[in-house]
């Protein structure tokens, strides 16, 4: 395996992205790919069910977290958590999602966690109502079974 | 959020179940709960969350104010969720990753009902034990034997004969036991521990420990305080009597030659095997020098 060299990963939708090895293997997935087959290494990757527009995306947070992993100096903690804010902001619902399935596919744990911590703050101190009308969530409960479930968690309410 | 473009349909309820169970953990447990109500895909997620909080913490004070009977209805209710709850988790062989069971100001809980629910949570693999029943609740050993404990928080729990025996728990990284008013007997025997150990029991006179390495401890009464330390090439057992009051050894404070141990009356050391002396005797300065005691008592096997 080329082990400062750069990889190819290639999106579902056929984009072909060439980046740095020290940043694809942020995602565990990739590492144990590489790891065990070094066919991986010479060629191309490919990226199960993530379209490159994700892609795209997942390897602009890798980027920048693998250079600051890299050099403490170049960016700060403060600098990354201005970024992964930013980065969370910009996201509409769909690409969260998306970001959300590609980041467990691919065990980017740092991502995941702060996309699913973005998703658990959404949700933070707002009424069952208003965590449906975010998320567009249809309420299938009947009034009776929504009672039955207000009763069954007495603590919880 | 930019909201560019317009959300057609519920994506979020179609994220696979671990996604949605890891963004439950990030939530407060009434907030995780609450969660529920959203629909039947978001109840059934919740109802196999692998992460389960079962806090009562309610004060009723000075409950004249409030109907008794409807107090104990209320406590019923609280005791039926965590029994259906736990049962369903058996029943169904869902994995069971943390059992936070934390019950303040509650009245008595049946101890066969506690057996039941740590037994539960033992056989469904459970990684983070942390609970709190009632000063009476004699902790099973079944607890203390599963396989698949991480980290086991106690506290307000009674022992068998004030003695708390750990063994077989494999990767085991952090032990937390607090509020042991009459503990006197703490024994461990593991292969290794990667976190630490903490315990908080005024009364403890005797603490086994059969580990690689001892990382934190804090005993204000302790008598006597046996270690194992096996290290790749030697094996070193120490001896530690009268009041002890305080240790913290650390493999790369040892490794500096500083172990900030307190002054100790009386240090006892015995080794089980003779061979490798030259770490042991460097070991041996280093506590020397760090605890220095008045009586030495050295015993080479």
């Amino acid at each position: 395996m080329a082990s400062k060299g750069n990889l190819t990963l290639k999106s579902c939708n056929g984009k072909e992205f060439i980046v740095e090895e020290k940043v694809a293997v942020m995602s565990t997935t990739i590492k144990n790919m590489v790891d065990v087959d070094d066919s991986f290494a010479q060629g191309v990757i490919p990226i199960i069910g993530v379209d490159g527009k994700i892609l795209a995306k997942l390897i602009e947070y890798c980027k920048e977290h693998a250079e600051a992993d890299e050099d403490e100096e170049v960016k700060s903690e403060e600098y990354l958590k201005k970024f992964d804010e930013k980065f969370v902001d910009e996201l509409n619902l769909n690409d969260l999602y998306d970001l959300l399935k590609a980041s467990n596919y691919l065990e980017i744990t740092k991502l995941l966690n702060l996309l699913c911590q973005k998703v658990a703050s959404m949700i933070k101190g707002k009424k069952p109502e208003e965590i449906r009308r975010i998320f567009n969530i249809k309420n299938d409960f009947t009034p009776e079974e929504e009672e039955e479930i207000n009763r069954q968690n007495p603590w919880a309410f | 959020m930019a909201e560019t473009t317009e959300v057609s349909q519920d994506g979020i309820s179609k994220l696979p179940q671990p996604i949605i169970h890891h963004i439950l953990s990030f939530l407060e447990p009434k907030e995780e709960a609450k969660t529920s109500l959203l629909s039947k895909a978001w109840l059934s997620r919740w109802n196999t969350r692998p992460i389960l909080h079962f806090i009562y913490s309610h004060d009723w004070g000075s409950s004249y104010d409030t109907d008794i009977q409807v107090i104990k209805t209320i406590h019923e209710n609280f005791m039926n969720c965590i029994d259906t709850t736990l049962l369903r988790y058996h029943h169904q062989k869902n994995g069971i990753d943390t059992l936070n069971l934390r019950l303040y100001n509650f009245p008595f809980v049946s101890p066969d009902d506690a057996d039941r629910w740590l037994q539960i949570a033992v056989e469904n693999g459970v990684k983070r034990l942390s609970i709190r029943i009632y000063n009476y609740y004699v902790l099973p050993q079944t607890v203390f034997e599963a396989k698949s404990l991480l980290e086991l928080s106690l506290s307000k729990c009674r022992l068998h004969h004030h003695l708390i025996q750990i063994i077989r728990c494999r990767g085991l990284a952090n032990i937390k036991a607090t509020k042991l008013q009459k503990l006197k007997r703490f024994s461990v025997t593991l292969e290794e521990i990667s976190g630490s150990v903490e315990v908080e029991a005024p009364s403890l006179e005797d603490f086994n420990y059969d580990l690689k390495l001892l990382q934190t401890s804090y005993f204000s009464k302790l008598k006597n305080l046996l270690m194992m330390l096996n290290q790749s090439e030697i094996s070193l057992g120490i001896k530690f009597s009268s009041n002890l009051v305080g240790m913290i050894v650390d493999e790369m404070l040892m490794e500096n030659g500083i172990i900030p141990l307190p002054e100790v009356e009386e240090l006892a050391i015995s080794f089980d095997r003779t061979d490798g002396l030259d770490i042991v005797y460097l070991v041996v300065d280093n506590i020397l020098f760090a605890c220095r005691p008045k009586t030495i008592v050295l015993n080479l096997g």
